[in-house]
């Protein structure tokens, strides 16, 4: 049986479980597309961006930098999940 | 090139692994049962956990292995960094928060929470074990290699101090003491990273004379084991009977500036990189080949490359296929970035570090100071790496030390501080490692796999005699492997954890039609064909066996980009195999 509080639990767990899969696959298409043009169109990652550095260092610094700004979004939207503690003594 | 071992050197890390051995023994008296020795009784503060993440995760292949690779071939060493940190996105957003719900103590809890199969915590403790071990050895190789020039000791005393300092910390104290070791080493390398950035730009960029820096240079090592650089024997010198010393030159060079200067002054981060865009810069080839006497002599040949060249990828032998017209060529670089990505999230030493915090909020929260630390680092090993492509201070036969040759040019004491600081690096990623191996023995396999019943204070035991030989195979194999590339290594525990471990977290958390064959199937074949896939890559034929490289079987060196997707296909086959042959309620997951 279910109780209210498991109801609320289970839904804010898999609405984590959603934003953080959204969020991963914006990540994993700006990862696909560093990768793909890092193979097939090196002279769009060689052509300048800005203040003459290259698409190239751009991009890499972008991609870490996403990563923490998607971790910041993910925080901020994460709904807070009623659990017991883990990790703590052996039943 | 010779070392010389030095007393400012000395004394700092002597400081260093005595500041960290007694706060070890300090913690340890905190840590009796086996919730606390394996998970730090789940009562880390997500802080200092997330800071721990850096600490276990910027190992001696980031610290050592990207900075020299960087320096070596400039922005190739980058293209790693962007890979280890992309990695962490899967394990924020995919697998943190429900292996922290899963789980208790090892990565074979969390994949067994629902089954209860000894399978299945057989094969995950095998898996474990595994990539630890790989992982572990370029970890030893790297201490050996700092050493050298650190204490002017050999290769195998390196090994030998860490793998005992290290085998101290885990046996003491378990995952306390362990954790505050990473939160240590992560806080200090990040900032001590950023001081040598703001030294670098402060430097600037200078011109080398292209006659001084294009001149070739050899190493000759004849039978006798004598040494001859650039044809004369390579000595220290004698000061007091008047001998100068002979050695190889340093190498590291800009041969030209923009505009024709011969120095910049002070940079700007962006003005340093647009700055090195326009220059010319001196690259290093090497050939070894053995003469009729048998002597080994190794040819560093200088090439110059336009600042552009070495700012995009392809320009050293790893990635070169990336500028090849051939598909084939490129699927190299594919399958490595596809490695770099899958296997942060199925490192065992860092799966473990989820269970240090009591909730979820707070291994989200953990992850993401963690994904802070660690990109600020990789954000600055750029810097790092370009710095000493630039400072006329690399070892031409050892990319590992660029990074504290870089800090030696800056004054020995921002050399001894580095050297000190990419020990605890070693060590502090080396506990972590026995950490989860020894879980993986005395939990997984000793009590879970052979029902040995164990209490608390016999677990611990158990564990402490596990780390005690695991350590031991891991120093055995450092010293083995000397001559093996560090981030080569490191590449191959990331093909393997990608391909056995992250398949089966992916669909136990996805799919509910996932049986407990189906994962422990999916481990070991992940797990099998990726390590024989690499076995019989060229790169082995080359370096572990002697072999023409040409005559390997493996297509390309790099095994995820086929290894991963036949996990999770051998997955899927055998859950649909087995799942309508046991009764579902034991053997299918509940819909999510």
């Amino acid at each position: 049986m279910l109780y209210a509080g498991d109801m609320s639990s289970a839904h804010a767990t898999a609405k984590n479980a959603r934003i953080g899969m959204i969020l991963f696959l914006i990540y994993l298409a700006f990862y696909a597309g560093f990768v793909y043009l890092s193979a097939f169109d090196a002279a769009f990652m060689a052509s300048h961006a800005f203040a003459g550095i290259n698409v190239a260092v751009v991009y890499g610094f972008g991609l870490i930098a996403a990563a923490f700004v998607l971790a910041l979004v993910y925080l901020t939207l994460c709904h807070p999940v009623d659990e017991p503690a883990r990790g703590g003594p052996t039943p | 090139m010779i070392y010389s071992g030095s007393l400012t050197a000395l004394i700092v890390f002597l400081v260093f692994v005595g500041l960290v051995l007694a706060l070890s023994f300090w913690l340890g008296k905190r840590a009796r049962s086996a919730s606390g020795y394996f998970a730090a009784h789940g009562q880390v503060g997500w802080f200092v956990n997330g800071v721990a993440f850096a600490g276990d995760y910027l190992s001696a292949a980031s610290f050592l292995g990207i900075c020299g690779m960087i320096a070596f071939y400039g922005y190739d060493g980058f293209l790693y960094s962007i890979g280890y940190l992309a990695g962490w996105v899967v394990a924020l957003f995919v697998i943190a928060e429900p292996v922290k719900r899963l789980g208790r103590f090892t990565f074979a809890d969390a994949l067994d929470s629902k089954f209860q199969s000894r399978g299945i915590k057989l094969a995950a403790a095998i898996s474990t074990l595994v990539v630890s071990i790989f992982y572990l050895i370029p970890q030893m190789v790297g201490a050996g290699a700092l050493i050298k020039p650190l204490l002017g000791l050999q290769h195998e005393y390196g090994v030998l101090i860490v793998g005992v300092t290290v085998t101290l910390i885990v046996v003491t104290a378990g995952m306390v003491s362990t954790t505050w070791v990473q939160f240590i080493k992560g806080s200090l390398l990040v900032i001590f990273c950023l001081v040598l950035c703001v030294m670098i730009l402060h430097r600037g960029l200078h011109v080398t004379p292209a006659d001084v820096a294009m001149q070739p240079q050899t190493l000759t090592v004849m039978p006798d084991g004598t040494r001859l650089a650039n044809g004369a024997p390579q000595t220290r010198g004698d000061p007091a009977r008047g001998l100068p010393p002979h050695d190889l030159r340093p190498v590291g060079n800009v041969i030209a500036l923009p505009g024709g200067i011969e120095a910049t002054g002070p940079l700007s981060p962006v003005g340093f990189l647009a700055t090195l865009h326009d220059s010319r810069l001196v690259v290093w080839d090497s050939k070894k080949t053995t003469g009729d006497n048998h002597a080994v002599t190794t040819t560093f040949t200088p090439r110059a490359l336009d600042g552009k060249d070495i700012l995009i990828a392809g320009a050293s032998p790893t990635f070169k296929g990336v500028r090849s017209d051939k598909l084939a060529d490129k699927l190299d670089f594919i399958s490595l970035m596809l490695a770099l990505f899958c296997g942060t999230a199925s490192l065992p030493h860092i799966l473990i570090r989820y269970y240090t915090v009591k909730d979820a909020a707070s291994a989200r929260k953990s992850t993401i100071v963690g994904i802070a630390s660690i990109g600020c680092f990789y954000v600055l090993t750029l810097f790092l790496g370009l710095g000493a492509m630039t400072s006329g201070t690399l070892d031409v036969t050892n990319s590992n030390m660029a990074a504290p040759l870089l800090a030696r040019s800056f004054g020995e004491l921002p050399f001894a501080l580095v050297s000190a600081i990419a020990f605890t690096t070693v060590l502090g990623t080396v506990s972590g490692l026995i950490m989860a191996a020894s879980g993986a023995v005395a939990h997984d396999i000793m009590e879970n796999v052979l029902n040995i019943r164990l209490n608390d204070h016999a677990k611990v035991g158990a564990a402490r005699w596990a780390a005690v030989g695991v350590s031991l195979i891991a120093m055995w194999l450092g010293i083995k492997f000397e001559k093996l590339n560090v981030t080569f290594l490191v590449g191959w525990a990331f093909n393997v954890a990608a391909s056995a471990n992250l398949p089966a977290l992916v669909m136990l958390l996805f799919w509910s039609g996932t049986t407990k064959r189906g994962v422990a199937v999916s481990i070991l074949v992940g797990m099998v064909s990726s390590l024989a896939w690499l076995l019989l890559s060229a790169p082995a034929y080359k370096d572990l066996y002697g072999l023409d490289p040409a005559r390997a079987i493996a297509p390309f060196s790099q095994p995820g980009l086929v290894t991963i997707p036949l996990s999770f296909l051998t997955l899927i086959l055998v859950s649909l195999a087995t799942r309508s042959s046991l009764r579902p309620a034991q053997d299918r997951l509940p819909d999510r």
